[in-house]
């Protein structure tokens, strides 16, 4: 510490204390202003006109997520929901693919290790905290990911056909968001 | 000669005691011969002239008596008590024969001395006394009996025939007074005679003894030159020998022959030439021996003076040191004296230190005390910030259940086609206020991280100035203890100071007594170099003595 110390401006520090301090008291009241201010925006956005579905939403909406260090998607209409940190029962003899089944609503559904079944090399490694379910006729099939991100409605434009070559992939946007053909999938494991 | 010497010198001293005693014997009898005729003669000449003055001496007694009777019948005549002149006359009658028989035998002695006389002058002479005597008697007759007629004048009391016959009375005794001296004179001529005829004796006598004398002189000079040249010729010859051995020649013999002491002294003679070869011999060797002990002696005393001229230098040296010594030791105890004021000065400084020291760590205390009330309220503060932690993480997974509960909506939405179109809204909105809420809550998350990261720091500081506090407790502890050990090092080190004084005193005391003593070193260098000079000069001398007694040795042959 060879630089000199500045003398502690005590003054205002307490200045500043009571500044946070009036602040804090002040956080929970309702600011009559604030209050104003916030209902004439909902006001506003109540207002608003809907967008119509169809030209916002000139895409399709699919579930962004994370597996390792790729961002994968599958379209909301394949999926049934999701779930978070499930515990799944481990099945003895089941391929090792498959991570286990869990109760869901009172039905036994097989949960599969997305990472195996893409043959990730980091298979495994990252914890798993969701479940993608799958709609698959009434029978949900869940989906090990790591990381739940967003609904992105991916636009015509941005989407890419990879080809025959992968059969798992519906497509590939620009930003390389990989969106999974699930059912590829699914029969893969059914065959 | 076989005689011995002794017996030499005896037999001449008593031939020339023979030869004394004989000659004096011969004095003697010649003298006693001399001195019997002058005794005699004196005696002779002495009787008569003793005679002659009686007779003179009664003829004037008679002349008093004669007068005085006379006086006594004056005084008779005038009834005064007076003599009798009849007894005078008595007297007188006596006196007078008296005196003429001592005339005649004057006379008588004069006839028999002639007859005795010593030499024919004297003869003569003695018969002129016996004349003049004869002469001088018949006046004295004469004078007697006209006396006595007086005498009867005055019995008679014829006074005026007294005073008319005086004058012939007169004639008569001058007469006799006359006569009387020619005899006297005549005597004297006599005796006068004598003395001349004495004299003539020992004249002879000395001559004849003149003679005996130098006959026994001849004799002794005789007998003593044969012995004396039995004496001196072989004396000579040692003489001659020792008179050589004088010279240095030890290397001969003396001549001994005979049996006499002479013999006896050769040999002690050649004896002592022996002895004086072998002390000769001796003395050469002590004599080199001693040149070189003196030259060795002379050497070591001129080292000795050139070492005492070094030691008083060195004295000197010692001196000036010593003198430098003393002054630096009066440097050293004025220095002494002022680091003892100022260590007494500093340690009423660490003192005062101590309890700045003391003040230091209560305060330090208060500090450490301070922090630790502030890392309490800090750790209190963590533990709120754990707590809206957890109330975060409640929000959070609120959050996240509604972003779940958003999604699952956001599904069945398009499950549901178009009748799930409001759903849809609801479902956005659900899924806005679940990712302000996400936002709210990673907001709060980055803040309760910056605050946790503030308590951190701040616990940190706070430790570290609790460290600190108590490193600067423990440094004021240590500082209380050096000060401590400062105060008794000053105390022990005003002590020593004291000390030092005190022996640096002492050693003063020590160094002047040095300086004395280093002084009186070089008094007695000096005096020893004195004396060393004096050793040196009477080294030389002896060395000189040495070198004059080799000569002197040198003299002799051996």
């Amino acid at each position: 510490m060879s630089e000199p110390k500045k003398a502690i401006d005590w003054q205002g520090v307490r200045e500043r204390l009571r500044e946070s301090q009036f602040a804090l008291d002040t956080a929970l009241e309702h600011d009559p202003h604030q209050v104003a201010a916030a209902y004439r925006d909902r006001a506003a956005r109540l207002a608003l006109r809907p967008v119509p579905a169809g030209s916002a939403a000139a895409g399709t909406p699919a579930l962004v997520f994370r597996l390792g260090a790729e961002r994968y998607a599958i379209p909301l209409q394949d999926l049934a929901g999701v779930l978070p940190d499930p515990k799944c029962a481990l099945v003895p003899g089941a391929p090792p693919q498959l991570a286990g089944v869990i109760n869901l609503r009172g039905e036994i559904r097989p949960v599969w290790d997305l990472a195996r079944l893409l043959d990730l090399p980091e298979a495994g490694n990252g914890a798993s905290r969701f479940v993608v379910l799958l709609r698959q006729g009434g029978r949900e099939t869940g989906l090990q990911v790591e990381r739940l991100e967003q609904i992105r409605v991916v636009k015509a434009e941005e989407w890419e056909h990879p080809g025959e070559r992968f059969p798992y992939l519906q497509g590939v946007t620009s930003d390389t968001l990989m969106i999974l053909n699930t059912e590829a999938l699914l029969q893969e494991e059914f065959r | 000669m076989k005689m011995r010497i002794g017996t030499r010198i005896l037999l001449g001293f008593g031939i020339m005691v023979a030869l004394t005693i004989g000659l004096g014997w011969y004095n003697i009898e010649k003298q006693a011969a001399a001195r019997s005729a002058a005794a005699e003669m004196e005696n002779h000449d002495l009787v008569a002239l003793a005679e002659l003055a009686r007779i003179v001496q009664s003829e004037h007694k008679m002349r008093s008596v004669r007068e005085f009777a006379v006086a006594q019948h004056l005084l008779r005549r005038t009834h005064l008590p007076a003599r009798d002149p009849a007894i005078l006359q008595e007297e007188w009658r006596r006196m007078r024969d008296e005196a003429l028989s001592a005339a005649a035998k004057l006379e008588n002695d004069a006839a028999a001395h002639q007859k005795q006389a010593v030499s024919s002058r004297r003869g003569a002479q003695w018969e002129k006394i016996r004349q003049s005597a004869a002469v001088s008697h018949q006046a004295l007759r004469e004078l007697t009996t006209e006396a006595e007629a007086r005498f009867g004048l005055v019995r008679r009391g014829q006074l005026d025939q007294l005073v008319a016959r005086l004058p012939i009375l007169e004639r008569l005794q001058e007469d006799f007074d006359n006569k009387s001296a020619a005899v006297i004179r005549l005597v004297q001529e006599q005796v006068e005679l004598g003395r001349g005829e004495t004299q003539l004796g020992y004249d002879q006598a000395r001559t004849s003894t003149l003679m005996a004398l130098a006959a026994a002189v001849l004799l002794g000079v005789v007998f003593s030159s044969f012995i004396q040249r039995s004496i001196t010729r072989p004396l000579g010859s040692f003489m001659q020998f020792v008179e050589r051995v004088g010279q240095g020649d030890l290397t001969q013999q003396a001549p001994v022959t005979g049996a006499d002491e002479l013999s006896d002294l050769g040999r002690s003679l050649n004896q002592m030439v022996t002895g004086l070869k072998e002390v000769a011999g001796q003395t050469r060797g002590a004599a080199e021996n001693l040149s070189s002990a003196t030259t060795e002696i002379l050497a070591s005393t001129q080292q000795q003076a050139a070492g005492a001229a070094e030691q008083s230098a060195a004295v000197q040296q010692s001196t000036a040191t010593m003198t430098e010594i003393t002054q630096s030791g009066a440097q050293i105890s004025e220095r002494a004296r002022q680091v003892a004021t100022a260590a007494e000065a500093t340690s009423a400084a660490s003192t005062a230190g101590q309890q700045a020291v003391q003040s230091t760590t209560r305060i330090m205390e208060a500090i450490r005390e301070q922090a630790e009330a502030v890392a309490e309220n800090v750790v209190a503060l963590s533990e709120k910030n754990q707590t809206i932690g957890e109330i975060i993480a409640t929000v959070n997974d609120i959050a996240e259940q509604s972003h779940l509960l958003a999604l699952n909506a956001a599904i069945e939405a398009a499950a549901a086609g178009e009748h799930g179109r409001s759903f849809t809204v609801v479902a956005n909105e659900i899924k806005n206020l679940a990712d302000q809420s996400k936002e709210a809550t990673v907001q709060v998350r980055s803040i309760l991280g910056d605050i946790q990261k503030g308590i951190n720091s701040s616990v940190m500081l706070t430790e570290e100035a609790v460290k600190r506090a108590e490193s600067g407790k423990q440094q004021a502890d240590i500082a209380d203890r050096t000060i401590r050990q400062l105060t008794d090092n000053i105390q022990q080190s005003i002590q020593a100071f004291q000390q030092i004084v005190a022996g640096a005193g002492q050693q003063q005391i020590g160094f002047e007594q040095v300086t004395q003593a280093v002084r009186n070193t070089g008094q007695a260098s000096e005096q020893t170099a004195a004396s060393t000079r004096q050793l040196e000069k009477a080294a030389a001398q002896v060395n000189a003595m040495a070198q004059q007694l080799r000569k002197a040795v040198e003299r002799y042959r051996i």
